[in-house]
């Protein structure tokens, strides 16, 4: 479970997030649903512990983030936005590398890699270089790393931007998965469709902040409008107008 | 479990042993370079001999017994030449010719003056000086003949030479040999920063550049724990590089013949191992500078402009050691690359190590390696830097 409490984050003047408090919940997958450059990203790498909020908490079952930020990562899977592959290692070698980050290693190393490569359906790319691998198999290298260590976390960046319909849809089922097994599984995105598919819980945010937070029927209820998409428009207006 | 550094180490050194530019760069330097000081070496092989290899040619030489073997006493190879009254080129293999006219013995006995023509060739500067080096010749023993004339009139012959000037060529017995000296130790303190260079980029700007040191400091490893990783596997590249060239050169010179060679090598086994073990610790600093500057790039390409730049430090050490070496503050003496030269040199030309400069270079590289760990590792826990990665 991560629990997020009202964080803010500024650089120098720019005040990325004011104020966002979230619960995400195990067994639930939980959406930060937001417009480019409203605070999704920044909320998330507090939560990974590569920024230390301005003020607020985040934990990470229970362990404070910024206290003790490696005993909360090794309770996370971290997919970020940008897949960072090394294209001289293979894709066995990617995932040996995180798995031994978190602890693993010998025959629990090669279960662990056996098993997150028949989930995700990549053992003919098991041994390939990652050099020249398509978006769809970047994706799923970058996944398996994420999940290699069986984490109860995972915190997912816009996971499908850039990937096709077929990448989409594993995802989709990888991520139904975790959720199914009881893995807190918090994702940030801004594709209205793939929110309302998949999500529990859409956390909306607009300029550093919630402005509305709910299952996506909640919201488009709450807003009164027809979809979701339409939901988001509206209730983002309206905080902005509040704010104003 | 594996420490996370020792993980870090395995996976830096796995996916650096696959990159081109850094196997390149040992190899390159390690066997390029010495072929860069047999050129040399054989440039200055041609100078050097001048003295040893001198040969002239005489026509008439049958005349002049006393001239030959003046000749010969100074090292100079004499040939009999057959060649005209006025020939255009030396005969083959002479750096001079020497015509004696057919009167030649009879006008020494009769007192007279003798004229001597000589012929050389002054396209080159090494052929000019030895042209100069026989006419010397010749007229010392012109002096010799006059000093036995004025003896037999009575007549001291200081009398006629009131000043007896001694030259000593410096040149080439210190300085010439100081600074090749210096130019062979200034290749070993380059191997270190080239053969580390690419592998530092890679370890670091390259993470950013491809964006893959956000998702590697979201786990749980610590900022210091990645930088010892790295840094080793730097060094290990670094030290592999120098130690090859090292070996590589020390090898090669040793295989030339010694009057080629322009400085004696004198080292010990034991003389090398404490070379070696100086450059393990100068890789150990050079690999933390090199991760020092590459951690302050966003891309390979900008860590190669930094790189350049910083590349003119070994040079700077160099030159001041081997022009200015008497301006140099002693104290600088102690710091790392000029203790390090001052110490190989001792021990290759020398043949005796100075354990005061040995320690000095191991220390200060090792304290030097410290720092630039501590402000690298202090910069990847920069949350700007890892903002923008």
């Amino acid at each position: 479970m991560i629990i997020i409490d009202h964080i803010a984050k500024n650089f120098g003047d720019i005040q990325a997030v004011r104020d966002v408090s979230l619960e995400a919940r195990d067994g639930a997958i939980t959406t930060l649903l937001g417009a480019n450059g409203s605070g999704k990203t920044t909320t998330l790498r507090t939560v990974a512990g590569l920024l230390k909020p301005s003020t607020g908490t985040v934990k990470v079952d229970g362990i404070a983030v910024a206290d003790d930020p490696l005993a909360a990562q090794r309770r996370l899977g971290i997919f970020p936005d940008q897949f960072g592959l090394y294209t001289r290692l293979t894709t066995r070698e990617h995932l040996a590398y995180y798995g031994e980050l978190h602890g693993l290693s010998g025959a629990a190393l090669d279960g662990a890699i056996t098993d997150v490569a028949g989930l995700l359906h990549m053992q003919d790319i098991l041994d390939r270089r990652t050099e020249g691998f398509s978006q769809g198999q970047r994706m799923k290298v970058a996944l398996a790393r994420a999940i290699v260590h069986r984490p109860q976390n995972v915190v997912l960046d816009e996971p499908t931007r850039g990937l096709d319909v077929m990448s989409v849809r594993l995802l989709r089922r990888i991520l139904t998965d975790l959720r199914e097994a009881g893995h807190c599984v918090l994702l940030s995105s801004h594709v209205m469709a793939e929110v309302e598919i998949l999500s529990d819980h859409v956390v909306m945010m607009v300029d550093g902040v919630v402005c509305a937070a709910g299952t996506a029927a909640e919201l488009v209820a709450k807003s009164g409008q027809p979809n979701l998409e339409e939901a988001f428009v509206h209730l983002t207006e309206t905080h902005e107008r509040t704010a104003a | 479990m594996n420490p996370t550094w020792l993980v870090v180490l395995r996976k830096e050194l796995k996916d650096m042993v696959r990159d081109k530019r850094a196997v390149l760069a040992i190899a390159y330097y390690a066997f390029g370079v010495p072929l860069l000081m047999a050129f040399v070496l054989f440039l200055m092989s041609d100078d050097r001999g001048e003295y040893d290899r001198l040969q002239v040619a005489i026509v008439g030489q049958e005349q002049a017994p006393g001239l030959v073997s003046f000749m010969a006493n100074a090292g100079i190879e004499v040939q009999e030449a057959m060649v005209g009254a006025n020939p255009e080129k030396l005969p083959s293999g002479a750096d001079a010719l020497v015509i004696l006219p057919k009167t030649y013995a009879d006008d020494l006995v009769a007192g007279k003056q003798v004229k001597i023509r000589l012929f050389v060739d002054e396209t080159t500067k090494g052929g000019a000086k030895r042209g100069s080096v026989v006419e010397r010749t010749i007229q010392a023993y012109g002096a010799q003949i006059a000093t036995v004339r004025l003896v037999n009139r009575g007549v001291p012959p200081t009398l006629t030479m009131p000043f007896s000037v001694v030259t000593a060529d410096l040149a080439n017995s210190q300085f010439v040999v100081k600074m090749l000296g210096y130019s062979l130790v200034l290749l070993f303190m380059f191997a270190p920063f080239v053969s580390g260079m690419s592998v530092a980029l890679d370890a670091l700007a390259g993470e950013r550049e491809r964006q893959s040191l956000q998702s590697l400091m979201a786990q749980p490893v610590g900022a210091r724990d990645v930088v010892i990783g790295k840094w080793l596997t730097v060094a290990i590249f670094s030290f592999a590089g120098s130690s090859l060239a090292m070996a590589v050169n020390l090898t090669v010179l040793n295989f030339l013949p010694h009057d080629v060679l322009p400085f004696p090598l004198k080292a010990s086994v034991p003389g090398l191992l404490l070379a070696f073990s100086q450059m393990a610790c100068l890789s150990l600093f050079v690999s933390g500078l090199l991760l020092t500057v590459s951690i302050h790039a966003k891309s390979f390409k900008e860590g190669q402009t930094y790189m350049s730049l910083f590349m003119m430090l070994p040079v700077l050490v160099g030159y001041s050691k081997m022009y200015g070496d008497a301006k140099i503050p002693a104290a600088a003496n102690y710091l790392p690359i000029f203790a390090d030269v001052e110490s190989l040199s001792r021990i290759l030309f020398v043949g005796e190590p100075s354990a005061e400069f040995i320690l000095a270079a191991m220390v200060s590289s090792l304290i030097g390696a410290a720092l630039c760990i501590g402000i690298t590792t202090r910069r990847l826990t920069s949350e700007q830097l890892l903002a923008d990665a």
